[in-house]
């Protein structure tokens, strides 16, 4: 059969064949641009909040190890003993 | 027993096995034959032809045949762009149901042989063109005859022979038929309308100057028989219909750039191209960078695949496509889709949306009454 003889898909592609949208060039070349973050996991290194929470739970740990605790003139201390 | 499987195209059922291209191209017999030879209803008058139902048909070929009688008097005659092939007005042919498959001028059909035929040329075909004689570009054969030229003024008294011709091209291509009409069935509603242009369209009289056009139309068909095989016929992929569709603008066009939204734009349908003319006071604007600026295609919000910076640009680019200066004398150009690989840049119209063409007027044309036409040639789909 001669290679001239083809269905209208191969020979105008077009409509016939598909209905992808036709996607632009320069669309994908967009980077995202700077703005909000958008939700995201507190528990995620990029949120904002995540370090303050760190530094908060290393802050309760240490005085929950210390004997005592001065904040300003007010102290506290615990002590076992004769 | 289970009845055979069946297609749909052009609105027929068809016998799924009945669709075997390869084995259709080698038992058909091409028949070119005479299908009308009338005198024509007259300027300003229709002639329907009715189309014979039978076979595939693929091509129609309108010959008008006749003497034009100027009589000046006191006064004159001259004739109008629209001269000579506008001379039909409109021809519009409508098949299976598909109203106004085809539905264009005639300049735009003799443009449009040019845009598919790259061997066809008009080189070397002289004519007279307001009042210059071009050799270039006239969109004329040869065998052709015009009788008086295009936009001549003052023409002597005389008789004078006109041999215009027109082709429609029910399918798109010649050679593998695509879009060709199946004609042989009763459901087939098959009928070619010619629309004659006005005197006063075609001819500019003063005084008692007087035009008289007296001839025949004659419309020639190129059918392709269908055979039988194993008790069935054998048809070639029909499942197609091949549209020219022309769309006329004058509102809002103005210097600088306009954006022409695509008319009949929908899903299904595959563009193969776009041409154009831009009419300014009855004249076609050639296709410069005196008359042109921009001239581009766009979809969606911004997306402009092609912008061709200038007139002069297009025009160069379409004579590098047809082997035909479109845009020398009849002013056409032309966003081409097929001509170098269809599959790869033919246009889905079903995902190009808000497909617009930019035509960008230059700042010092002088525009009076101004009108783009265009044409959407396309090609969809007419079954499964």
């Amino acid at each position: 059969m001669g290679s001239w003889i083809q269905g209208p898909a191969e020979k105008y592609g077009g409509s016939f064949i598909s209905n992808k949208p036709q996607q632009s060039d320069d669309a994908r070349e967009l980077a995202p641009a700077a703005g909000p973050a958008g939700k995201q996991s507190p528990f995620s290194p990029s949120h904002p909040l995540f370090w303050f929470g760190v530094v908060a739970a290393a802050s309760v740990g240490l005085m929950a190890y210390s004997t005592s605790v001065r904040v300003g003139p007010a102290s506290a201390s615990v002590s076992l003993g004769k | 027993m289970a009845q055979a499987a069946e297609r749909y195209m052009q609105g027929i059922a068809v016998p799924e096995s009945a669709v075997r291209p390869g084995e259709f191209f080698a038992r058909t017999r091409r028949k070119l034959g005479l299908e009308y030879n009338k005198t024509y209803a007259g300027l300003g008058a229709q002639d329907v032809v009715e189309i014979k139902k039978t076979d595939i048909l693929s091509e129609l070929t309108v010959r008008f045949v006749g003497t034009l009688t100027v009589t000046p008097g006191t006064g004159a005659v001259a004739t109008t762009r629209r001269w000579p092939y506008d001379l039909l007005k409109k021809i519009r042919f409508t098949a299976n149901g598909q109203s106004n498959l085809i539905n264009v001028s005639g300049l735009k059909l003799k443009v449009h042989q040019f845009m598919r035929h790259g061997d066809l040329t008009d080189r070397g075909v002289s004519q007279s063109i307001a009042g210059s004689t071009v050799t270039q570009g006239t969109l004329a054969k040869s065998s052709e005859s015009w009788g008086v030229g295009s936009g001549a003024t003052a023409i002597a008294a005389g008789t004078y022979d006109v041999d215009l011709e027109w082709v429609i091209p029910v399918s798109e291509d010649q050679v593998d038929l695509m879009g060709a009409i199946f004609c042989a069935t009763s459901s087939t509603d098959l009928s070619l309308m010619l629309d004659w242009a006005t005197p006063a369209e075609l001819f500019a009289l003063t005084g008692n100057g007087a035009a008289a056009l007296a001839g025949k139309v004659q419309v020639l068909a190129k059918r392709f028989s269908i055979p039988m095989a194993d008790g069935t016929i054998i048809v070639p992929d029909l499942s197609q219909f091949h549209s020219l569709i022309e769309i006329s603008k004058g509102d809002g066009l103005g210097l600088g750039a306009n954006e022409i939204y695509l008319t009949g734009q929908g899903a299904g349908k595959t563009l193969i191209r776009l041409f154009s003319q831009v009419w300014n006071n009855n004249v076609p604007l050639p296709v410069t960078d005196a008359n042109f600026g921009r001239l581009a295609w766009r979809y969606s919000g911004n997306e402009t695949p092609d912008e061709i910076e200038s007139g002069a640009l297009m025009r160069q680019l379409n004579e590098k496509y047809y082997n035909t200066d479109i845009g020398k004398v009849w002013g056409f150009f032309s966003h081409e889709y097929a001509q170098e690989n269809a599959f790869r840049d033919t246009v889905d119209l079903g995902t190009t949306a808000e497909f617009r063409q930019i035509i960008e007027i230059a700042a010092g044309v002088a525009l009076s009454n101004p009108r783009v036409e265009y044409v959407a040639e396309s090609i969809f789909v007419a079954g499964s």
